[in-house]
């Protein structure tokens, strides 16, 4: 085992246990006769996607630039907000108490309504996608920035840090693992709201890909914009991942034991 | 032994005396403390303290007698019910300047680097850094930090922590250092380490220092003169001074002119009714 502990090694580990698993649903379908309108094999889903590359391409560009800007949005806004919430005492019993009355409102509901008011182009989507990412940044943002030691500000106090300066040196950084939870979860949920708002109303998207596909029984193409939805996901989970480890190399997650 | 200033209070206040030679650094005038509006809990009964420039002061009491209190209210971080505190001269209503604080957890920030961290204070300024760093490098070496300035504190152990939040409380030259029970987290040997070394920063930078403390042998190692708190609400029940030559070394504990300030202490925890045997 002593080769796979590294980061390497367990990445084969993640790569291997992938290729069993499509292997035993390609074997499985097979052997147990199960139809391609139910389930198509993975080779089948291949095919499928080998056959009009740009078409997903194009769809999933369109979808992704929906969820990313939702979860921009969201981010900004949500952080802007937080700050407010943490550091005005008022905002804090008013707007808090509202933002996490609203969020148990299930936000997908709300989709129909944001079509009445932003139209069908890009912007219901987007809102959507916005609406369903900002509860998660919210909340972890200001569990991030609440739970600073109080040795912590004491310190800051003795020292004549001003409200920005404990905010930017000391809140911030500390905030910053329970920010990235947050928006490792908004950014799965964007992509979800993308999609919820493609279906809604859309001409265009891996939503509406699925949508239309359905129409025509057409599984293997649902499956097809499934897959790139999967993929999209992984790849996106990955990046900000990627960005948790260069800003947060003290952190205790992603220091190697000594 | 026979001159020993102490002075033993009967009514909860007790001024002590203040050397001659100094104008004092710290005065405390009938400084009290309740946390709760009327009738909550009573911390601190009329204090009165004066600490000299250069001074180094202990303030030695049971868990929970207030003396943390005491301390946070001359570093401003809280304010006293009742009464006066001044530093320098000046009515203490914010954190006052040329004060270092070291408290009992090391408080070092996990995502700055050790000599990040010890650049803190001049960060909070808005300063250069560069007119510290000979500084910032002199402490390091100073306190046996030298090839550690880029480790992050998860890096290091309890004791290396704590030196760097000296370090730290020291970059900017304070004439005043206050310390919360900076060792009370460590192991008795690394303790007794620092004790030895925080003597040898002191007398070489000729520092005000206020320690609190609940540990009898590093009040009186390191003091000059040692404050003796009582039981929640504190007040000062003695105010003793050591005499004893400096440097101290570790192995002065054995001798019997520690020991007797040691015992002396006890004495009135005893009276006090603390340290029952059974």
């Amino acid at each position: 085992m002593g080769k796979l502990n590294g980061r390497v090694g367990s990445g084969v580990i993640t790569v291997a246990s992938f290729i069993v698993f499509f292997l035993l649903w390609q074997f499985g379908a097979k052997l147990f006769g199960i139809r391609p309108v139910i389930l198509p094999t993975p080779l089948a889903i291949m095919n499928e996607l080998a056959t009009s590359p740009i078409y997903y391409l194009l769809q999933g560009w369109y979808t992704l630039l929906t969820t990313l800007g939702g979860f921009f949005l969201a981010l900004i806004i949500g952080v802007a907000l937080s700050v407010l919430i943490v550091e005005v005492k008022f905002l804090d019993n008013v707007l808090y108490a509202f933002i996490l009355a609203l969020n148990t409102v299930p936000k997908v509901a709300v989709a129909p309504l944001f079509v009445i008011w932003l139209g069908t182009g890009a912007n219901p989507k987007i809102a959507i996608a916005f609406l369903i990412a900002f509860f998660p940044i919210v909340i972890d943002t200001v569990l991030g920035l609440k739970s600073v030691p109080s040795e912590m500000l004491d310190l800051a106090s003795t020292l004549r840090g001003g409200r920005w300066g404990v905010l930017r040196r000391i809140r911030f950084p500390c905030a910053l693992p329970s920010m990235f939870a947050g928006m490792k979860v908004a950014l799965s949920l964007a992509l979800v709201g993308a999609i919820v708002g493609e279906f809604v109303s859309s001409e265009r998207g891996l939503g509406y890909v699925i949508l239309a596909a359905q129409g025509t029984f057409d599984t293997p193409r649902v499956f097809g914009a499934l897959f790139c939805l999967a993929v999209g996901g992984i790849v996106l989970f990955w990046i900000v991942s990627l960005i948790e480890r260069r800003l947060m190399p003290w952190h205790a997650s992603q220091q190697p034991r000594y | 032994m026979a001159a020993m200033a102490e002075v033993i209070s009967i009514s909860g206040a007790a001024v002590a005396p203040l050397p001659a030679f100094a104008h004092p650094q710290v005065e405390a005038l009938d400084v009290r403390k309740c946390y709760g509006s009327h009738g909550g809990v009573n911390a601190l009964e009329t204090i009165s303290l004066s600490v000299a420039k250069g001074e180094f002061v202990s303030i030695l009491g049971p868990s929970a007698c207030g003396k943390t209190t005491f301390l946070r209210c001359i570093a401003g971080i809280e304010k006293p019910t009742e009464g006066t505190i001044k530093v320098d001269g000046a009515i203490v209503d914010r954190p006052p300047d040329g004060m270092g604080m070291v408290f009992q957890r090391d408080v070092l920030l996990d995502w700055r680097t050790i000599l990040d961290n010890i650049f803190l204070p001049v960060d909070f300024r808005h300063e250069s850094r560069k007119p510290y760093y000979r500084r910032a490098h002199e402490l390091l070496k100073l306190f046996g930090l030298t090839g550690f300035e880029r480790h992050f504190p998860s890096q290091l152990s309890g004791g290396m922590r704590q030196r760097a939040a000296i370090c730290r409380a020291l970059i900017t030259d304070p004439g005043l250092l206050l310390m919360d029970e900076p060792f009370g987290a460590l192991d008795a040997m690394t303790r007794d380490q620092l004790n030895v070394e925080l003597q040898h920063i002191w007398q070489s930078t000729n520092k005000t220092v206020i320690f609190v403390t609940h540990s009898i042998p590093e009040a009186v190692f390191l003091s000059d003169r040692v404050e003796v708190f009582s039981p929640r609400p504190g007040r000062i029940v003695s105010s003793l001074a050591i005499d004893l030559p400096r440097p101290r070394r570790m192995s002065m504990r054995h001798e019997p002119g520690f020991n007797h300030y040691c015992s002396k202490i006890r004495e009135y925890f005893e009276a006090m009714g603390l340290f029952k045997e059974e």
